[in-house]
């Protein structure tokens, strides 16, 4: 059963991250036996992002995730997002890298807060812009419940 | 062409200019036990993820 997969630095853009979604999916091999995943420095872009999390909001066996430097923006994040509120085995999520602000943050915490059965640890954003009131409300809002250990802004 | 089972668990080609799948896809298909595969720093495009990862949902 294949456990690890590390696809770091390649060619994967949206095209293929559509088709390694559909293998993700949770009746599926990969989706049965995946624990990590790194897909860092690829070409996933908004809409390959927006695949991935969606066919990973219900798998349960997904550990450790990492989309680093993938030319992402809020909505990606917006869609990874929707998938911390559903996942409940992933622990690690790295996403730094990219072109999140501080826009979506609202949308995160309410998603950390409202999966109570979450156990992500570790989660590193590395936003290109935050501001200091809505990183207020999101550190009050989404850390007070969350299973988050590590936390980079 | 491979005709028995592999033993291998872990498969590592980086930073190889690796591009099509064909050649490993055979490899993997007979590697029964294989947990760990690290492709990083490649030129891993659609074609591969068809070719190699198809054919582990295929072996399913």
């Amino acid at each position: 059963m294949l456990k690890v997969v590390d696809l770091a630095r390649n060619r994967i853009n949206m095209q293929a991250v559509i088709k390694l979604s559909t293998l993700l999916d949770r009746e599926q091999y990969l989706g049965r036996s995946l624990r990590v995943l790194d897909l860092s420095q690829n070409k996933l872009q908004n809409i390959g992002c927006e695949s991935l999390a969606l066919a990973l909001c219900h798998n349960e066996r997904l550990l450790y995730l990492d989309v680093s430097y993938n030319g992402l923006a809020d909505r990606a994040l917006y869609y990874l997002a929707e998938m911390l509120s559903h996942t409940s085995s992933l622990r690690y999520l790295a996403m730094i890298g990219n072109h999140f602000t501080s826009k979506v943050l609202f949308q995160l915490a309410k998603s950390i807060c409202s999966n109570v059965r979450s156990q992500l640890q570790i989660m590193k954003m590395g936003l290109v812009e935050c501001s200091e009131i809505e990183m207020t409300k999101f550190i009050q809002n989404g850390l007070v419940f969350s299973s988050l250990h590590y936390l980079h802004i | 062409m491979i005709d028995s089972p592999f033993r291998l668990r872990q498969l590592q080609i980086t930073d190889s200019e690796l591009v099509e799948g064909r050649a490993i896809q055979e490899v993997i298909r007979k590697s029964t036990q294989l947990q760990v595969l690290g492709l990083a720093g490649n030129w891993i495009s659609h074609e591969f993820i068809n070719d190699v990862f198809g054919a582990l949902a295929n072996n399913d």
